[in-house]
């Protein structure tokens, strides 16, 4: 194996797989990338089992072909460090991996390699292929962006993967895609239309790692549209030249519509900065994260009162367009806070029946925020 | 084989297995004697740990010649005239018992002269068989003699331990009474070396340093409550001396040496918070009430109590350990004086020797006023004394877990779960107490599965666990739901909450309510904490700091565990030697 390759390209590459090497490897080649060089493209995978990352690398001018599993981390540290404008990677006959970069060189122990006689990898994971000709979900990738921001903030941070709520319900009706995250005391829910569905309808529960890993690089890949592959108990993602894999979370997600509020008989209309800014004030005066703020709505105007024992109180309130009877709640100020960050547009909704049932805010087309109102014992 | 009586000395000498089991029981028995017949010098002289000889003297009331063949017969006492009397025991002894027993199992001699008379009158009795008296010379009060115990009973010798096992024995009897009867004096000698002497005078604390130890009997904090019905009197000593056993537990009731589980128990209660979680602190706790409120007739060795009111004397208990370890100062927290080196009891913090790092001018002081302890500034709405010190100072985080930041005269290290179990802890309590908790209800009630019984269990206890914020309901007939949580805790899943609560309400089945309470307080506080190894953002670090600071309570842990190490500059000084 021998190839030639741009340095920034081969730094991206190797950063987007860098997620899927594992950090505490049970096994060696748990750690590593295997680097594949084929005529005139060179892959990059890694797996930890529960996620896998491929990426392929085109117009990389291979001069062997071949394969090698090498240290990840050290791999990716030394890429990003050297300076020259581009790298080559040789793989000599004793089974060590050559970085040559300008004036700098560097050898890495492969753990398994195309010099020491085998085909292929056997010790690492397979990881999915995207078959072609089969039908997957394809969502314009802005769509799937706004989708996933519009509901991972509000996923159980507990690690625990017994909780299914940790990750993001991804449910298909017909061509209309729903996305859901929830951890039990508010919930939050988007749909959007696909560009294209598979033949049955979807329902399953994403990995919050994949997604993460999607968000993070999935912007700079080039295409319009993301397609997803459910193959068994794996979902993949495709866009560009990156494709991911992970786990489906098993377990039964709550059902969400019952959840999700009809409307309600107070509809309060309200800048979504004011409504922030407000907000944020009166949390200055709460006692601690877990905090307590009184949203009371009265006609066309909103007030948010907190109370710090030892410290002080605050009163906070603005305009915003209601008529009707006033009514009290409380919150956690961190849970609308969040919802507030996530809306897609400048105004919105506040729809409530009374104090103790679920509170639906409107942050968007199709999105809403359904946040649970605290109550006080005794 | 014919069934017959038993021969009365066989049957004396099975009795005696009661009250007698080894040396130590015979220098309790002769000891409490003494101390009843008013003595106030005691010498216990021993052999061999008691094996071959215990020898104990007195100058009590002495006993008439004519009793003398009486007080070594069973069931013979000077201390109780009718049965009423036993509804209010106020001697040590009482059963009648002890003497009688101890004469039928060894060569048993008594030495008796009465206070104001010039003849001594002597009784021996050889394993349960007496002679006459004879007139001998000797000291106003009683000296009694035992040799060989149970030199005629293999069967019971067999079961005594190697001499300095047994003296080990009789020694912690003898400080026990020690400590109990402050007034008396007290000299312990083994194979003719003095091992242990405490002056009639000599008053408590000092009895505390010869049993503890001159340092940690400095060290040791009153403990105080007073009350007609029940009148504790204490001396604790500091978190490190706590031990995983109760051996430095030392329990009196009405000057009876007393170990009873449930007592045990109040008292591991009463100190959860100040030492680890299993561990005993070094204690001497004395208890009075009126004697018709108890009953010490339960067992032989009446080391085991009833009350009338369970209830008022374990709660009593808690509270007065409780009430006096949260004013000691390894509780108050004191910025430059936590650890070691540097705890100077007494000493208040003021803010007029605080850093200038400090978040809130202390005004109050500039004119020389009195300083404000800060134990009692927290509780008010009181702006202006506030100690929040969560200042501009850097604060750094260790293997996420730990936290370093530089305090006044040295530096803190800080763990963080403790910290944040320690701070839900003390919130949910301010907010029982306060406001009522609040209560997050669930969008989806979540279920959990458990057998039928486990579902009975926690449902008996939801009123409990509904004050807490937790709102459960049957959900079928084997499943729970689990419709509301403490909003406070956020960190909380259900799922484990019921796991949790359940395993309290097991664990606790006889608890009252309110002991259920706190230890779902304790455990919801645990659930909720971030662990080691989460990594807290610069806010929510200043966050959990800005709140410790509001805290009566911070130095350890809701398990007793440290919650802050204080090294002084001194401490790094000498770790660099430069001391």
């Amino acid at each position: 194996m021998k190839f030639l390759i741009d340095r920034l390209a081969f730094r991206d590459a190797l950063q987007r797989v860098e997620m899927a090497i594992d950090r505490k490897p049970t096994r060696p080649v748990l750690g590593g990338i295997l680097i594949e060089a084929n005529n005139d493209s060179v892959v990059l995978m890694a797996s930890d089992l529960d996620m896998a990352v491929r990426y392929r690398l085109g117009q990389v001018q291979v001069d062997q072909p071949g394969w090698a599993i090498v240290p990840g981390r050290e791999l990716v540290d030394i890429v990003k460090d050297v300076e020259s404008e581009t790298v080559t990677l040789t793989l000599t006959s004793k089974g060590l991996c050559q970085v040559d970069a300008g004036e700098d060189q560097c050898s890495l122990v492969t753990m398994e390699s195309s010099a020491q006689g085998f085909e292929t990898p056997e010790s690492f994971p397979t990881v999915p292929q995207f078959e072609d000709g089969e039908k997957g979900l394809v969502l314009s990738k802005t769509d799937f962006m706004l989708m996933v921001g519009a509901t991972r903030f509000c996923t159980s941070k507990v690690k625990d993967t017994r909780f299914v709520t940790e990750g993001v319900l991804l449910e298909t009706l017909g061509n209309q895609v729903t996305m859901v995250g929830t951890d039990g005391r508010r919930l939050s829910c988007i749909r959007r239309t696909a560009e294209s569905v598979p033949e049955k309808d979807l329902h399953s529960v994403l990995m919050p790692r994949v997604l993460d890993q999607v968000m993070r690089y999935g912007q700079d890949e080039e295409g319009e549209s993301l397609e997803m592959r459910f193959l068994g108990n794996l979902v993949g993602f495709r866009i560009g030249n990156l494709e991911s894999f992970g786990r489906v979370l098993e377990g039964e997600f709550p059902s969400y519509e019952a959840v999700i509020p009809k409307g309600g008989k107070h509809v309060v209309r309200a800048h979504r900065d004011s409504f922030s800014q407000k907000l944020r004030l009166a949390s200055h005066l709460t006692s601690d994260s877990a905090a307590v703020v009184k949203v009371s709505i009265k006609p066309n105007m909103l007030e948010i009162a907190s109370e710090h024992e030892g410290r002080g109180r605050a009163t906070a309130s603005f305009e915003v367009d209601y008529v009707g009877d006033g009514i009290l709640a409380s919150f956690n100020p961190v849970f609308l806070l969040d919802g507030l960050k996530a809306s897609h547009s400048e105004q919105i909704e506040l729809q409530m029946e009374e104090s103790s049932r679920p509170v639906k805010f409107v942050l968007g087309d199709d999105f809403e925020y359904v946040v649970m109102p605290l109550s006080m014992t005794s | 084989m014919t069934i017959r009586r038993l021969d009365p000395i066989v049957m004396d000498q099975i009795a005696a297995g009661e009250v007698v089991e080894r040396p130590a029981s015979v220098v309790k028995e002769l000891v409490e004697n003494a101390i009843d017949a008013g003595a106030t010098r005691i010498e216990i002289l021993l052999r061999e740990g008691g094996c071959r000889r215990i020898e104990v003297r007195d100058n009590g009331s002495g006993i008439p010649a004519d009793e003398l063949p009486l007080a070594v017969a069973s069931h013979a006492t000077s201390k109780l005239r009718k049965p009423s009397d036993l509804e209010a025991i106020a001697s040590l002894g009482f059963r009648g018992e002890a003497l009688a027993s101890i004469a039928s199992v060894s060569r048993f001699e008594m030495t008796s002269c009465l206070q104001d008379s010039q003849e001594a009158y002597r009784l021996r009795v050889l394993f349960g068989r007496p002679e006459d008296v004879v007139e001998v010379a000797g000291a106003p009060g009683t000296r009694i003699v035992v040799d060989d115990l149970f030199a005629e009973l293999p069967a019971r010798q067999k079961f005594l331990k190697r001499a300095s096992a047994e003296y080990a024995r009789c020694s912690a009897w003898v400080e026990r009474l020690a400590l109990a009867h402050v007034g008396v004096g007290f000299r312990l000698e083994h194979d003719e070396k003095l091992r242990l002497e405490i002056l009639p005078e000599s008053p408590l604390r000092e009895r505390c340093a010869k049993v503890f130890g001159q340092g940690l009997s400095e060290r040791m904090i009153e403990l105080e409550r007073s009350d007609p019905m029940l009148q504790i009197q204490g001396l604790v000593g500091p978190p490190e001396s706590a031990r995983r056993d109760a051996t430095r537990v030392h329990l009196f009731l009405n000057g009876r040496w007393v170990r009873d589980a449930r007592l045990l128990r109040a008292v591991r209660e009463g100190v959860r918070e100040f030492v680890p979680l299993g561990h005993y602190p070094t204690l001497y706790l004395a208890m009075a009430l009126p004697p018709d409120r108890v009953d010490v007739n339960v067992h032989p060795q009446k080391t085991e109590v009833r009350f009338r009111d369970e209830r008022l004397v374990f709660g009593s208990v808690v509270n007065t350990l409780r009430r006096g370890l949260s004013q000691s100062s390894w509780a108050t927290r004191r910025v430059g004086e936590i650890g070691s080196s540097s705890v100077q009891e007494g000493k208040t913090p003021s803010f007029g020797d605080s850093s200038p790092s400090r978040g809130f001018p202390a005004p109050n002081t500039f004119g020389g006023a009195p300083s404000v302890p800060v134990s009692q500034a927290t509780p008010q709405f009181d702006l202006q004394v506030h100690p929040a010190d969560v200042g501009k100072g850097k604060v750094l985080s260790i293997g996420k877990t730990f936290l370093v930041r530089q305090v006044d005269g040295g530096m803190e290290i800080i763990d963080q779960h403790a910290l944040h179990e320690r701070v839900n802890l003390e919130e949910l309590r301010r907010d029982l107490q306060n406001t009522g908790v609040a209560v997050q209800p669930l969008l989806v009630p979540a279920l959990v599965d458990l057998s039928r019984q486990e579902l009975e269990l926690l449902l008996s206890r939801s009123e409990t666990f509904q004050r807490l914020g937790v709102e459960m309901e049957a959900f079928g007939e084997t499943t729970l739901a689990i419709r509301a949580v403490p909003a406070r805790l956020q960190r909380l899943v259900p799922e484990q909450l019921v796991q949790d609560l359940l395993e309290i309400a097991l664990d606790h089945r006889k608890a009252t309510p309110d002991q259920i309470q706190e230890e779902a307080l304790f455990r919801m506080a645990c659930r909720g904490a971030v662990m080691a190894g989460d990594d807290l953002g610069e806010e929510a670090l200043r966050d959990l700091l800005a709140r410790g600071a509001d805290l009566p309570q911070d130095r350890t842990c809701a398990h007793g565990r440290p919650v802050r190490v204080f090294l002084s500059m001194e401490d790094l000084e000498r770790a660099f030697y430069r001391r």
